[in-house]
């Protein structure tokens, strides 16, 4: 098992209304099924309470934990939860997310309210879950910090506020890498491409009011890789690999989960 | 289940180093090898690793297409496949542009670029022959470096053959991405490979230490784990990419 006695926290494990798996669950649930304790963190306890059932009915360990990225102190707690919990945090998987479903829009439609929201939860709470986690991992001398941005911070995108958060990710991660790695902790970024999860799939089926088999049709199609869609399991296998200890010496980088997408550019 | 059971690769530059590194990684995993390169002599001193491992060996010069096309021929003999290739042999002369002589310059850009053209070229058309199995007909794996993509200094040939491999990855990805191929790159930093010479002169490795924000230099092994990961199934949505495995170099 790879990750045999590691505490990981994993925010963002609930998901989406929608079919099939969303990539905190994913990751969740694997990172249990290589030996972790994952401390199941959402906003929504219910959604995360599914995913600790899951992991618990196949025997592996895990606890759920309600907390709304955009509050500092639940932040707070969930660090000291997982200590509290196991005596230790050695992965830290940031997952939060919103787009579409946090009123993001094109720049002549995007409210302050609505840019405010997306920054709240895509960048400010990824940084508070750092910052809160830190002074464990760097207690400790080890840790691994997984953060998820996405394809759209280098290739195109329509949104404004998803777009801009997601670059900004890329550079805190990188500043995160360098100002930690005499510490021992290491931290790196995932940008994944077209997805097919609750929130890329199903959110966009109800948004523009389509059939989730259209929307599947328009995105697979815009893959380079066999013309399909990634998985929620694509993204958990890569955080995997470098939450791991076979990572140890890989730090501050960027690894985009996108089929190809983003050679091509468009 | 091992990460590799059931393919079959072929490893160039595998006697030695980070080569070595990823032949012992494989064979673990349960991976059928090939292992290719120009001299069956470990650089860092040891038993050959086609010996240690028991796997076959082929002594051939990847910038020789001859050799490269007898290899892909016997790595899928024992199987009738070839999943993975890694990329891994490479020559560097460590001179800066005006000390580079042209003799030595071709030899860099043989090896280290015709090398991996050649290399690709004959595993993509085998690959493209054969069924998909668990969504890819074929993986490759290129070794490429830091340099390149930053300078490599005093060692002109040397960078600008990286360079090259980088962006072939990426040409390859992009043009048989719809044929389920994968191809995919890794990027060491600076390795302690146990070879001597220029790679450990002390004003090398104090500006490597200086440069690399995690304590400590690379190992083979580092290099060999991520080259594991994007041979696997577990790299099934990632393509075209050139992962870094630096030690946060290229992030500062």
């Amino acid at each position: 098992m790879r990750l045999k006695d590691k505490v990981a926290i994993v925010v963002g494990a609930g998901q989406s209304p929608g079919e099939g798996t969303g990539n905190g669950r994913a990751t969740a649930l694997t990172f249990a099924r290589e030996g972790a304790k994952v401390l199941c963190v959402d906003r929504d306890l219910a959604s995360a309470q599914e995913t600790v059932k899951m992991i618990t009915d196949g025997n592996g360990f895990a606890e759920g934990f309600q907390a709304d990225v955009t509050r500092s102190d639940q932040l707070k707690e969930m660090g000291e939860e997982a200590q509290r919990l196991w005596g230790r945090i050695d992965i830290l998987h940031n997952n939060v997310g919103v787009s579409i479903s946090g009123g993001d829009a094109e720049l002549l439609d995007i409210t302050d309210e609505a840019f405010d929201r997306c920054v709240a939860i895509n960048l400010r709470g990824t940084i508070m879950a750092c910052k809160h986690v830190l002074p464990i991992m760097r207690a400790q001398g080890s840790g691994a910090i997984v953060n998820i941005s996405s394809m759209a911070a280098i290739t195109t995108y329509p949104y404004v506020a998803y777009k801009a958060t997601k670059s900004a990710m890329i550079s805190f991660t990188e500043q995160l890498a360098y100002q930690n790695a005499r510490y021992g902790i290491r931290a790196n970024v995932i940008l994944p491409g077209l997805m097919n999860t609750p929130m890329a799939v199903d959110t966009r089926a109800r948004t523009f009011n389509k059939s989730r088999t259209e929307v599947e049709a328009e995105r697979d199609a815009q893959v380079p890789l066999r013309k399909k869609m990634g998985t929620a399991w694509d993204v958990a296998n890569a955080a995997l690999f470098l939450a791991s200890d076979e990572a140890n010496f890989i730090t501050g980088v960027t690894l985009p989960v996108d089929g190809g997408a983003s050679v091509r550019r468009g | 289940m091992k990460r590799l059971q059931g393919k079959t690769a072929l490893i160039t530059g595998a006697s030695s180093g980070i080569g070595r590194a990823i032949a012992k990684k494989f064979h673990a995993e349960g991976a059928t090898l090939l292992l290719m390169d120009i001299t069956e002599q470990v650089v860092e001193g040891g038993e050959p690793t086609h010996r240690i491992l028991d796997v076959p060996f082929f002594q051939g010069d990847v910038s020789n297409e001859t050799d490269v096309e007898e290899a892909v021929r016997r790595a899928t003999e024992p199987t009738g496949r070839l999943d993975i290739v890694v990329n891994d042999a490479v020559v560097r002369v460590g001179k800066p542009l005006t000390e580079t002589s042209l003799e030595e310059w071709n030899r860099v850009m043989a090896v280290n670029v015709t090398g991996v053209f050649l290399m690709c070229r004959a595993a993509v058309r085998r690959m493209l022959g054969q069924e998909i199995r668990n969504e890819a007909r074929g993986r490759i794996v290129n070794i490429s470096s830091q340099h390149g993509m930053i300078a490599s200094p005093e060692d002109c040939s040397y960078g600008v053959s990286k360079s090259a491999v980088v962006y072939l990855t990426r040409q390859i990805a992009s043009d048989y991405g719809k044929d389920s191929i994968i191809c995919n790159a890794v990027a060491p930093g600076k390795i302690l490979t146990g070879k001597g010479g220029r790679a450990v002169e002390p004003r090398w490795i104090d500006y490597s230490h200086e440069r690399t924000p995690l304590p400590r230099l690379g190992r083979s092994e580092d290099v060999a784990n991520a080259a594991l990961f994007l041979a696997s199934d577990e790299a099934t949505f990632i393509t075209g990419e050139n992962l870094m495995v630096d030690g946060g170099w290229m992030a500062r």
